[in-house]
């Protein structure tokens, strides 16, 4: 359990920073914003992978309770794919370098450029609420993986790397 | 592992249906029309001099941001002013949000001061 919550907890950081760097295409440049959103793209349903049985188990008793926080945050991570797959879409709609390397051309009106930056910042608000509503699971995951480990590091910074280990000596050998 | 293909399928499949539904729903209504004379798309600049009227639409040659100068041309200052901007606002949303859900202190214990002296 411990383990498929650290890889959790790296996973959603990766995603994270991958968010608000993509998020930002003067960082990059535009070419490289390309490819990365791309690959953050593919992180991201790594994400839903690792949280499939909670899609599997929501969806399935979605309408047996009027009233359970399971719900809501349903709702808003159906909203937040809905709008990452207009960023996505546009993205690749606007793209001059993606979709010239694989060879595709879409017919694509303005209207996309204007979409895709207004999905962006929705993206930005709902990705805000997703992690605000695991902010409790967050922050226990990064004190318990994180923090705690890098506290008692910086108080017993060789503790973490000696191991005892028992080596033979040989009393006939004379060590000078 | 043909359990994690198939999911991965129909991750795919909802992501594909999605952006299908998508790009038919903006690209035969009016959407398509509506957008597109901000930033990124034409402009349609109006002048009227004298007795005539010029109209010059100007678009970019090289489309999204690719413009000398533009807003999303390389720019690591800027990048990293819009990186901590993002940041905070994700920040200001959490706190709000955890503000909000934090569990109210039970207000079923009232502590009232009893004399315990002896009659």
């Amino acid at each position: 359990m411990s383990a498929k919550t650290k890889t959790n907890l790296i996973v959603d950081i990766v995603i994270l920073i991958a968010f608000l760097l993509a998020n930002n295409p003067s960082l990059t440049g535009l070419p490289v914003h390309e490819w990365f959103a791309l690959a953050a793209g593919t992180v991201l349903i790594v994400h839903m992978l690792f949280h499939w049985d909670w899609v599997v188990n929501v969806t399935k008793t979605f309408f047996n309770k009027l009233i359970h926080e399971s719900r809501f945050n349903y709702l808003v991570d159906a909203l937040l794919l809905l709008v990452y797959v207009l960023v996505f879409i546009s993205g690749l709609l606007i793209s001059h370098n993606v979709m010239v390397t694989l060879g595709i051309r879409l017919p694509a009106s303005p209207a996309w450029r204007e979409l895709h930056s207004l999905s962006a910042n929705l993206a930005l608000v709902l990705t805000g609420l997703h992690f605000a509503m695991h902010w409790k699971w967050f922050a226990n995951a990064m004190r318990r993986y994180i923090l705690t480990p890098m506290h008692g590091l910086a108080k017993h910074p060789a503790s973490g790397r000696l191991a005892l280990q028992p080596v033979k000596i040989d009393k006939n050998k004379n060590p000078s | 592992m043909l359990k994690i293909i198939s999911r991965i399928l129909v991750i795919v499949l909802i992501i594909a249906l999605l952006g299908g539904a998508i790009y038919a729903l903006v690209q035969n209504t009016s959407l398509a029309g509506s957008f597109g004379r901000g930033d990124f798309g034409s402009r349609t600049f109006t002048s009227t001099a004298g007795s005539g009227t010029i109209r010059v639409q100007s678009f970019s040659p090289n489309g999204f941001g690719e413009r000398e100068g533009g807003r999303f041309s390389f720019s690591p200052g800027r990048g990293l002013t819009g990186v901590l901007g993002n940041s905070i606002a994700i920040a200001a949303i959490t706190l709000l949000v955890v503000l909000v859900r934090k569990p109210r202190a039970p207000r079923l214990l009232h502590v009232r001061p009893v004399s315990i002296d002896q009659p």
